[in-house]
């Protein structure tokens, strides 16, 4: 269908390639932007592939992430700190913790699990007009509260009671996908402080060229791509857009934080969620290249304080367990990183071999209950885990039913 | 004119007498022998970048080596002047935008020029924007940023326009000692990198700015007619006996004697002075000028004293015990000679040392303007 065509610029010497009028698809005018040839700017864009006009304001194709820069340990006065570029979104985050609840009194740091706090502040020099950040602004609430719950999902919380985990998220140039940024930058510096997770919280937005327009029932031959959803909006395109802010746990389709504060068909969701969740992936990918790009000692040394969190929590659960049962002198624990993808549990001479699967995964649990039931009757495992390959940390977890 | 500040609230000091007596004798000496072995005058090395935001007229970042950072964002927006008509204008005879370029006219631009054009706001993790502490440093900085009067002049645009210069400063970590010297740094770098569209229209014409960022002119501009003056910075003096300490790290401003905030500047050089031997040399160091002086409550006021063998052991940890005995430790420790034990020290501030901080700040060979150099390499 497409028809390429050399052709020599009459200004110049140079040879230009655009999609001819054959291009049976398009409207006349479309063609005719998309073949000007502009000589006096640069060479021209090899729009060979792709037309012109299906380009965004800013170059990308809908599917299409903006430039992800992102830094891990950026702050030495804090224990996790991370400085985050989506595009001109630039978002810095220092977390303070896991420690003991700063406030004194009933509320704060008292509870089962760990209590996170999630302040954001919108710099007055962050947006095009200066604006101060008013004390109580709803939407920054919601966003506060929002990023708190996702990561109380997250995060192994139960393995840090009676504590607290500051988030405190700094906004230094907003241009779109806000929230986005600030949830993959507080994934970061919660990575930098060695609070373990199950995976990586990602987050990016979708949005929809056509607002209240409900999808074609199939596609069409026509169907120039206009309408489709497209991926990391920026400021420009979220004021005219509708578009929706999704966040997932790692690599896998679960979506964790979905926001739309926007209208639109409910036929669109779908796509539009497709779409973000493909971006989360991708996020993903970014986040772990950042990861092998810090520093290699740091890295090593936030791995050692991971392993150490999860088999330090390991034993003094399975140590409560046995007290539990009436055990008169405590069995000789010893709880040992075999392999960075294994984790190995001696337990008086019993070992535990945890697999590396996913969360919840059957074979891991099963194996473990039926060694410890050997021992002690009635035990039960909520949950397991271990080092993935990438680094990332997941739950263990021990109980009676 | 010093005014009494407190600093107490972010700067415990978890120190015990025995631990500050030490630093106080080691500071006293002549050289002083620092904990972190530095001289009395040198500086924390500093991790610093300017304009490092697209969003804002100026920006810049500023890393101390204990590991406090803050940032700084300069916004230029033009503003309807409101009392443009004010009783100030019946003086002038306004019929050419001539008044405003020279001589006569900088004299009136300082008459029409407002020192609510330039908001300061200071944000600290963990304080209310309205608590005393980020209030008192926004107001330091403003303070010292209106002291010459030259900025604020440079925000007048016409009688019925002006620039609305907001500087915003983020502490991104929580301040571990006082910020005030890192606060006015990361201000001083984002203002010498901020710049402003280019004024096409003239005189009382409506305001029209030139689309092209690549003709903006720098707020302080570096060459030309008006170059010369660099924005303001805030240091921190510390006074140890007779010894004077700049860039105090958290445990010495546990044993300070005194705290002094200095505000300098480098002014413009005057067209006369200019013309004359300056000229050959423009790039020779002047002395800088003092704008303020203020001196904070140090936290040593904080510290517990400590108790000699010689008043006896049941004295000093019995201090709840019978009124008289307290009393008595407490009168007999008035008349303990200071080099004893660790006191915490009654404030004050001698005038000769006074004199002493004013010469070392404002020399040309002085560390104000050692910084002020030293910042002038980063843009």
């Amino acid at each position: 269908m497409i028809d390429e065509r050399g052709d020599r610029c009459p200004g110049c010497t140079k040879w230009y390639w655009y999609q001819s009028a054959s291009h049976t698809f398009t409207d006349s005018s479309r063609t005719q932007s998309s073949s000007q040839h502009l000589h006096s700017s640069r060479m021209p864009l090899d729009t060979s592939s792709y037309t012109l006009s299906q380009l965004r304001l800013d170059g990308r194709r809908w599917n299409e992430l903006r430039r992800i820069h992102a830094q891990i340990s950026t702050h030495a006065a804090a224990d996790g700190s991370s400085y985050l570029e989506m595009g001109n979104t630039k978002v810095v985050c220092t977390v303070t913790g896991p420690a003991e609840g700063r406030r004194a009194g009933g509320q704060g740091g008292g509870g089962d699990v760990l209590d996170v706090r999630v302040e954001i502040g919108l710099a007055g020099f962050s947006g095009v007009e200066r604006r101060r950040q008013v004390r109580g602004d709803k939407r920054i609430f919601e966003m506060a509260h929002t990023i708190t719950e996702s990561l109380n999902r997250t995060l192994l919380t139960n393995l840090f009671p009676r504590s607290t985990l500051s988030i405190s998220l700094h906004v230094l140039s907003q241009d779109g996908s806000l929230l986005a940024a600030l949830i993959n930058a507080a994934t970061l510096a919660c990575v930098d402080a060695g609070v373990p997770m199950k995976d990586y919280l990602v987050a990016c937005t979708a949005g929809c060229m056509s607002a209240g327009a409900p999808p074609p029932p199939q596609v069409k031959a026509d169907d120039d791509g206009s309408n489709d959803p497209i991926l990391d909006l920026t400021a420009l395109e979220e004021q005219e857009l509708p578009f929706l802010t999704v966040a997932t746990v790692g690599a896998e389709d679960k979506v964790a934080a979905l926001v739309i504060e926007s209208r639109f068909h409910a036929g669109r969701l779908d796509e539009m969620l497709a779409v973000g969740v493909d971006g989360c992936k991708r996020v993903k990918e970014l986040v772990d290249e950042v990861m092998n790009m810090a520093p290699k000692s740091r890295a090593s040394v936030r791995r050692a304080q991971l392993t150490r969190t999860i088999t330090d929590a390991f034993a003094v659960k399975l140590r409560d367990l046995i007290w539990s049962r009436g055990a008169t002198a405590t069995p000789p624990i010893r709880l040992a990183l075999v392999a960075r993808p294994r984790v190995a549990l001696h337990c008086s001479g019993g070992i535990f071999r945890l697999i590396p699967v996913p969360v919840g995964g059957c074979a891991c649990r099963a194996l473990a209950v039926g060694r410890l039931d050997a021992r002690l009757k009635g035990a039960h495992w909520q949950g397991f885990g271990t080092m993935g390959s990438d680094g990332r940390a997941v739950a263990i977890e021990g109980g009676f039913t | 004119m010093p005014t009494q500040a407190s600093i107490n609230a972010q700067a415990q000091v978890f120190l015990s007498p025995a631990e500050l007596s030490y630093l106080h004798s080691s500071l006293t000496l002549n050289p002083a022998i620092r904990p972190d072995g530095r001289s009395s005058t040198q500086f924390r090395p500093l991790v610093a970048e300017a304009d490092i935001l697209s969003n804002a007229n100026g920006s810049a970042r500023v890393c101390f080596a204990d590991g406090t950072e803050a940032v700084a964002g300069v916004k230029i927006e033009v503003e309807k002047t409101q009392d443009a008509w004010k009783a100030a204008d019946a003086a002038l005879d306004v019929d050419d935008g001539e008044e405003y370029e020279e001589g006569r006219g900088s004299r009136r631009k300082a008459d029409l020029s407002e020192d609510v054009w330039v908001e300061t706001h200071v944000e600290i993790p963990g304080y209310r924007e309205d608590d005393a502490l980020p209030v008192f440093l926004a107001g330091i900085l403003t303070e010292a940023l209106l002291a010459s009067g030259e900025l604020k002049q440079r925000l007048f645009i016409n009688r019925r326009f002006h620039w609305k210069l907001y500087v915003d400063i983020l502490l991104l970590s929580q301040p571990l000692s006082y910020p005030l010297p890192l606060l006015s740094l990361t201000t001083h770098l984002a203002l010498l990198s901020a710049r402003v569209p280019l004024l096409i229209s003239q005189g009382e014409e409506d305001p029209l700015f030139s689309d092209d960022w690549a003709a903006a002119t720098l707020l302080y501009p570096r060459t030309g007619a008006v170059a010369g003056d660099k924005p303001p910075i805030t240091l921190l003096v510390v006074t140890i006996g007779e010894n004077i300490i700049f860039d105090p790290s958290k445990d010495e401003l546990a044993v300070a004697e005194s705290v002094v905030a200095v505000s300098l500047d480098e002014p413009s050089i005057s067209p006369a002075a200019r013309s004359g031997k300056q000229k050959a040399n423009p790039q020779s160091r002047r002395n800088l000028r003092l704008l303020s002086l203020r001196t904070i409550d140090p936290p040593s006021h904080l510290t517990s004293s400590g108790v000699p063998t010689s008043l006896g052991m049941e004295t000093g940890a019995d201090d709840f015990g019978t009124a008289a005995t307290s009393s008595e430790a407490i009168v007999a420790r008035e008349g303990l000679d200071r080099g004893e034990v660790w006191s915490p020290p009654r404030g004050g501030l001698k005038r000769n040392m006074v004199v002493k901080i004013i010469k070392e700040c404002t020399s040309e060979e002085g560390v104000g303007q050692e910084v002020i150099r030293a910042l002038a390499a980063v843009g």
